[in-house]
Order: structure tokens, then sequence, then C-alpha cells
């Protein structure tokens, strides 16, 4: 299957009033169709960020863009909205993204009614379709957002991001806000989607174990950089950042038998405004030596498919 | 004895247009030192249940419809506010799920914490202050920053002050509500770490109030899973996770993509929560249950012991026996 999306050095930097913040640093990675990569991290490692800069709903401040085999980095306003027609992005919060005074109906064709002209007709035909597509019963279609729970609304998001058929969606974060039964649901609607549409995700999201189940490839990063990236199992059998094995061990497993070998990380992410040429990483790593306080470290493959960006990786894990 | 002992309490919420039955006769009890799980999804009345103990249940709406709550052989329902205002903070207290709204973002954290020391405890303002700076060192905060605002803290760094405050009065109950729910897996390890670590140090008994079930297998010892405002089934840390009878619980089990085992596919539990204004006189988790019979939607399963120690709500394990 072929490369739909590929991204080379992708940099987006906020100004603040403290230094410039680099919210997205030197990322690049492609995306083959049909597969879902999974982009991991805390809060404020930059991964939401990545998700919008490549859908170009933010401009990148450095880097290449190239969709399907086109430049999509500089394009112009016209070709962007076009653009909106391929790549469509599913919002974390059910409950702010949608307009609370639309209903279900309009709120799911509000896409179609932007870029077609369609009778009313044929509108509310396609609208029911995606409903059904998506699992919401058609006694929603007059119902306000705020009469439905949280799993229904995330269905909305979905239908209004398929609506216009598009091959490329970003997830930011869609599960979160839902409870287990429910993200399960959801989770197995995104996957049959992702079969019968020949759709490409980017998942983004802080679960590891959600990422795991949905994602072909999984991209680790940390302070807007990327530190590890592979196959999905593989990245969870041969972890080899240690910020990616702290991060793996610090989730709590809901198995009484689990015997947890943990790294521990202490303190907290530093500060993305005008970070120092070093590993960014290297205040938390338990492994950093003198030259991760220097130089920060070249993203490299260590295994076949397996990037890494550490110092110290073949030390570590005696490669 | 139990430390806190809760028999066939129930709350309702009335508003202008029905009455909606949050907690619907729970028994459960916690003795010195343990630790109980308590969980289930958003509005199943957990946290109902941790406000009801601590009587901060804002009332009207909410009214405690039946039962009883004794913590140390007293019942809580009966004191009077000014009785409960020394129990609060002092013998059992809470730790809020939000830590950004917890805290008072005027006042210095250390003086937050000082307050509930002063309150409590027949003291000096300057012995409060030595007592709060304490606490401060003991939840890993370098002294110098009890004279910081809330805002200069990060999501876990306020979660320790919130936790310090908690533990400032040394109480024999803390209530935790989701305490670590906001924050990132790393720094949600730590914080667990050093909960566990107080308490224990402390023998503090907790309710730990969560959706996460990896959590409860780390730090909890009994367990109460609750659906619809009960308690569908109770039990030790093996008998829930090694031997789980109510299907609404194995249910919970498929639900979660598991970390050790590859799934293709994820089995949900159908369906939703049944709507707690409007509960169905049979078994609450009747309909959504793929394993219901015909008995299933005639009457309420009793609450029975299938094991000792490990209670079920549920018509199917009853019949099994």
């Amino acid at each position: 299957m072929g490369e739909i999306l590929r991204v080379e050095n992708l940099k987006k930097y906020f100004d603040t009033p403290a230094g410039s913040l680099h919210a997205v640093d030197d990322v690049s990675f492609s995306i083959n169709k049909g597969e879902t990569l999974g982009v991991v991290g805390e809060s404020g490692c930059g991964k939401s960020t990545l998700g919008r800069t490549v859908l170009k709903l933010l401009d990148q401040t450095d880097g290449r863009i190239y969709f399907q085999g086109r430049d999509i980095t500089n394009i112009s306003k016209r070709e962007n909205r076009e653009l909106r027609k391929d790549m469509q992005i599913i919002f974390q919060d059910p409950f702010s993204s949608l307009n609370p005074r639309f209903c279900v109906s309009d709120l799911i064709a509000d896409p179609l009614k932007t870029f077609t002209r369609m009778s009313k007709r044929d509108l509310q035909e396609k609208v029911f379709e995606m409903m059904d597509l998506v699992g919401l019963s058609r006694r929603y279609a007059f119902s306000y957002p705020h009469e439905l729970d949280g799993g229904r609304r995330q269905r909305i998001g979905i239908a209004r991001a398929l609506i216009l058929e598009p091959k490329f969606i970003v997830c930011d974060e869609p599960v979160s806000a839902l409870d287990v039964s429910i993200q399960a649901q959801i989770l197995n609607l995104l996957q049959d989607l992702q079969v019968e549409k020949d759709l490409t995700y980017i998942f983004v999201t802080h679960d590891l174990s959600v990422v795991k189940h949905i994602s072909t490839d999984i991209l680790v990063m940390y302070i807007g950089v990327m530190v590890e990236k592979s196959k999905a199992k593989e990245l969870f059998e041969h972890p080899l950042h240690p910020y990616t094995k702290g991060l793996l061990s610090a989730i709590p497993v809901p198995n009484i038998h689990h015997e947890k070998v943990r790294v521990k990380l202490t303190g907290e992410l530093s500060s993305p405004i005008n970070p120092p040429n070093a590993c960014r990483f290297v205040k938390r790593c338990p492994y950093a030596t003198e030259i991760c306080r220097h130089e920060q470290p070249q993203y490299e493959e260590i295994m076949p498919n397996h990037f890494v960006a550490c110092h110290n990786c073949r030390k570590i894990n005696n490669l | 004895m139990s430390l806190l002992e809760i028999k066939n309490l129930s709350v309702e919420y009335i508003t202008r247009k029905n009455v909606v039955h949050a907690v619907n006769g729970i028994d459960l009890h916690v003795d010195a030192g343990k630790t109980l799980g308590l969980v289930g999804e958003t509005g199943a009345g957990k946290t109902t249940t941790a406000l009801s103990i601590l009587g901060l249940l804002p009332d009207p709406p909410a009214r405690i419809a039946g039962g009883e709550i004794y913590f140390d052989g007293v019942n809580l329902l009966e004191q009077s506010d000014k009785e409960m205002c020394s129990i609060r903070g002092n013998k059992i207290s809470m730790i809020f799920q939000d830590p950004m709204t917890a805290l008072n973002p005027v006042l210095k954290v250390g003086d937050q914490i000082a307050e509930v020391i002063k309150l409590h405890n027949n003291c000096s303002a300057a012995e409060a202050t030595k007592k709060s700076i304490e606490m401060l060192e003991l939840v890993g905060i370098r002294p110098e920053r009890s004279d910081e605002y809330p805002h200069q803290f990060s999501g876990g760094m306020k979660q320790r002050v919130v936790i310090a405050m908690g533990l400032a009065c040394r109480p024999e109950l803390l209530i935790a509500d989701e305490p670590t729910t906001a924050l990132d897996v790393t720094i949600q390890a730590q914080v667990l770490e050093m909960m566990n670590d107080l308490k224990e140090k402390f023998n503090t008994a907790m309710i730990l109030i969560t959706h996460d079930l990896g959590i409860v297998a780390e730090t909890c010892d009994d367990v109460a899973i609750m659906y619809a405002g009960q308690i569908v089934e109770y039990g030790s840390l093996a008998h829930i996770f090694d031997n789980p009878l109510h299907p609404y619980t194995k249910g919970l089990f498929a639900s979660i993509p598991s970390l050790d085992k590859d799934v293709d596919r994820l089995t949900p539990i159908k369906g939703l929560m049944p709507d707690p204004s409007n509960l169905p006189e049979y078994c609450k988790f009747c309909d959504r249950c793929d394993q219901a019979c015909a008995g299933c939607s005639e009457k309420e399963p009793e609450y029975i012991e299938a094991e000792p120690g490990h209670f079920v709500r549920c018509l199917l394990v009853k019949e099994a026996m």
C-alpha cells in the first residue's frame, strides 16, 4: 500500500512573552494508506499541535508536508479549503466541539452544506445514511447535543468528519472523555470504519493501552521532539528509549498478578520555551551522562524500522 | 468493628421535573488502615456516596432518603452541623478530583494547609505554619514553595498540595475522589506511590473512587463495583480480578484494551446506563446484559454472598449456586 502522508522536519513554534515555545520540533514521519499512526505523550508534549499542523489548521514554522504525493506546505487558502474534503479531524471533547444551537441533523449536514449544493431531501437522506453508519438512531436527528450523552455526541463528531468521505483523519483524543464501556464501542466503530472506507488515521492520545490497540505504528513525543518510533507491538515488547520505558511502566495494569519492572521517572516535563541544546529528557533520565547535557541526540534507526533519539540507547539496551 | 459502616444508604436528588435516584440502598464497610476501591462509570453514584459520608451533599436538591452511616460507632447522619465540622477535615478528609479548582487561587498554598491545622488543633499560627511546611515536605514539595500561589504549581504539584491538606490532621479516613484522573501517567504513578507510602505511615483508611481498574489493582485491598446507584459486586482484590461474577464487572474487564494480550476487537458492553430518574424495577443491568434471562426482568436480584466475603447482586449467580 502506498504512502498517503509524508512529513519532513516539521517545526511549529509559538511566540510567547517568555520566548519561543517549541511545540513541535523537527518531526518527520510517513503513513501508508489504511494504516494508523498513534502519537503518544504527556500533556504539553506537542501531540495535538502536531495533528493540527499536519492538517494545516495551524501554519508550520518550517518543514514540509506531502499529502498524496503533493506538497501542501504552502498552499493557498482556496486550495486549503479544498483539502478539507480529504483531511478531517475528530476532536477530543464532544461537549465543546458541537454548536449547542444546532440539532444533530444540522450538525452532521454542516460540512456537506459548506462544500456541495444538494437538495434538502438528498441532504437529509445522506445525513440519515451517516447516522446509520456511526450507529446513531435516526430518532435523535432533531435532538440537540445537550440531550445526548458523551458517547452519542462523539458519534456525531465522527459522522461530521466522515460525511465528506475524507481519506485521512486526525483523531485528537477521541475517547478520552468517555467511560470505558462507551470507549470500547467508539474504538470498535473507528476500526470498522477504517476497514470499510479505507481510512488513514493519526490517533493522538495519552492512553497507551488505547494506542496499542488501534495503531499500526507508534510515535512517542517528549516536549516537541520525537523520541521513539516503531511498529506498535515492537514498541511495547522492546521499548528502547528510557522515556518510553518509564512511560510504559507507569501504566497501572488491571491484573493483580502482573509483575512490574518499574522504571521510575522523577520530576516533571521541563519547559518547552527556548529549550537548550541538550537532550530534552535529560533532567528526568536515570541514565543521563555528560553528553546528554550538551548535545541533542540524533534520531536514528537502531533496529530495523525502530527509530530512537538517545545518546546512550545502545549502552542501556546492551545492543 | 469497621471504621466506617454504611447501611442501606439511599440518596435522591429532587429536581423540578423528577426525582433522580443517585444511590439506592448501598451497604459498605471500610476497616481501619484498609483501602476500598469504589469503581463505576460516570453517574453510578460514587461521588454522591462520598459526599454523603462527609455531609457535603447540596441540600436541596439532594436528600438522604434512608440509611445510616456509622463512623467509629457514631451515626454521621444524626450529627449536628457543628459536630460534622469538627469531624470533616479532621477525622475524615477528602481529596477532590480536580486540583485546579480545589485550591483557593488567592491564598498561598502554605496558608491554605495551615488553615486546616489551625481549625482543628488548638495551636498558634506559628505552629500551624511550621506544621504546614512539614506536610509540604512530606509530599515532596520544597519548603520555600509554601509562599507561592496555586497557579505557580503544575497539576501534579497542586494535587500534592491537596493531598498534604487532606492528611494535615492525620485523618482516620481519607476519601480520594479520582485523585489522579487529571494527571499524566508518569505523574500519576508518582502521586499514587506517594499516597500509598503516606497511607501506610499514618495507618489511614482510604476510599479510592476511580474508574480505572489498573489503579485499583495497584492500590486497593477491597473493591466495590457500583452501577446505577447500587453495589453490584463487592469483594477482595483477588475475588474481583480473578473471579469476577457479575456480568457488568466482566464487561468492564473486556472493555479495556489490554497491554499484555493482543486483542483485535474489544467487547464493549452494549447500550448505556439507565436514566437514574427512571430506573427499572428489576435488575438495573438487565437491559445491557448478554446473559439476561426471563427472571432478570421480573424483580430486583438479591445481594448475596457467593463465597465468603464476595458479594454479588445477580440472579444468574444465585441460580448457579
